[in-house]
């Protein structure tokens, strides 16, 4: 990382006379502290990232949470992870298409945690930082210019340096990686407790197990990559409610469902929503079964 | 403490054993620091046998039989064939076993030694899925339907997991 007098975030000359543009000068902080100090908890904002390193990229910012990221290299997490790895440069909201699909769920601090294990593993490099399972990103000094007209790019996208691909199976690809790694995290620093939630932290299977649905507490499909497995997930969450209520087991907090060739996590989130992965019987299970208490 | 279930004894001439039977194979799990009681259900949700304390009655214990088979049918939809299923609560465990002829519950304290509570109940389903597979296969006399052994007053006794009398 660079030094704290050399990190700063300034107001982009272009989005001053935008009403929603930010006004982040940030000493001795980081890119999303710049954010959170601009981006009011609420609604929808999307933030382009002009990283002085010349990291270029888009957070899709949904009530306090980053929801989605898009940089030259990369998309999802991969890409949040890059652009919040920026120690300086310029930030500004835009009005962009909004994606389609959710290809965030982990909470920003964890993104931090993560970023934080990288580059301290990393010795501050971060260019590897989101190889995560089944997903690798291309090294830095392949990023390609962002501005670049696309073959079919929208004419309301090209101004934005942004062009959405539709043809592109982000859910499949964000949600569905090879399989877990823990090593990366076994030596996670405290965080501090995350900023309007709960005194829970998320655990390290939220970072790695493969999340096949996610369904927040009134129902709502957040992601799935099958309708049909998150309805099953949800009436799944509400059987197990009952069945403790019946026994006097409170608060359902997670489960465990074995078959001879793959197994079924679900538990229940920060918010209280429903979170549901699927893993092959081959990988070892252990790690996501002494987090989630089972 | 440890009572016979809400299925009646099997009838005479067969070899199946009464719920009786049943419950005495569940009190070895007691053996195993952490855990508060067990039940036993047949493939349709019914309760045939118990180890739990009186709190949890008779009835209770069918609701949750129900559920435990609608949770079962869930997965299957979504192409699981559920060998074993464990529910962690705030301060509680629910170890939910497949065996042959029904289903293995057992309720447990969050620091149970899971591999010891495994091997218990790996020994428990291999003795009582037999005894239960019969036991589903043979059918009740009906002088016999409420001469099982209950686990509570008569307001309690059950005959397929279902409150009777």
């Amino acid at each position: 990382m660079a030094s704290e007098a050399s990190k700063s975030w300034a107001l982009s000359p272009d989005s001053v006379a935008e009403p929603r543009g930010f006004s982040a000068a940030i000493d001795g902080g980081s890119l999303w502290d710049a954010v959170q100090a601009e981006h009011d908890g609420w609604g929808r904002t999307v933030v382009r990232v002009q990283g002085d390193d010349g990291t270029t990229g888009l957070l899709f910012l949904d009530a306090g949470r980053i929801v989605h990221a898009q940089s030259a290299a990369a998309e999802g997490e991969a890409a949040a992870l890059e652009l919040l790895a920026c120690d300086s440069g310029v930030l500004e909201a835009c009005d962009v298409p909004w994606p389609r699909v959710r290809t965030i769920s982990k909470a920003p601090e964890m993104l931090l945690l993560l970023l934080r294990a990288a580059t301290s593993r990393e010795g501050g490099r971060v260019s590897n930082l989101v190889a995560f399972p089944g997903r690798p990103m291309p090294a830095l000094d392949a990023m390609v210019d962002m501005t670049a007209e696309p073959a079919h790019a929208h004419p309301m996208e090209e101004p934005f340096g942004l062009v959405f691909d539709d043809d592109h199976d982000w859910e499949k690809e964000v949600t569905k990686p090879a399989g877990p790694t823990f090593e990366t995290f076994e030596s996670l620093p405290a965080m501090k407790e995350p900023r309007g939630h709960a005194a829970r932290t998320e655990t390290e299977e939220e970072l790695s197990l493969p999340v096949s649905a996610h369904l927040a507490p009134d129902g709502t499909v957040l992601e799935a990559t099958d309708h049909d497995f998150a309805d099953a997930v949800a009436y799944i969450g509400r059987l197990s409610s009952l069945v403790g209520e019946l026994l006097g087991l409170d608060e359902f907090r997670a489960l465990e469902c074995a078959s001879k060739e793959e197994r079924i996590f679900v538990y229940t989130d920060e918010d209280g929503g429903l979170v549901a992965g699927r893993l092959p019987a081959s990988v070892e299970a252990s790690p996501f079964r002494e987090r989630l208490g089972l | 403490m440890i009572g016979g279930g809400g299925r009646t004894a099997a009838p005479a001439g067969t070899t199946a054993p009464g719920p009786l039977a049943l419950g005495k194979s569940l009190s070895s799990l007691f053996d195993v620091s952490g855990v508060y009681g067990s039940f036993l259900l047949t493939p349709a949700g019914d309760l045939a046998a118990r180890a739990l304390p009186e709190i949890v009655d008779d009835a209770t214990l069918a609701e949750v039989g129900g559920r435990v088979v609608r949770l079962g049918e869930t997965f299957e939809t979504i192409g699981i064939d559920p060998e074993l299923c464990v529910l962690r609560f705030a301060e509680h465990k629910l170890y939910v076993k497949a065996i042959a002829g029904g289903a293995l519950c057992v309720v447990t304290g969050i620091d149970v030694s899971m591999p010891a509570l495994r091997m218990a109940a790996n020994l428990v389903a291999r003795k009582v899925g037999p005894d239960l597979a019969r036991l589903m296969t043979s059918e009740p006399p009906d002088g016999d339907r409420d001469s099982g052994a209950s686990s509570g007053s008569p307001a309690t006794r059950m005959y397929r997991g279902r409150p009777i009398g």
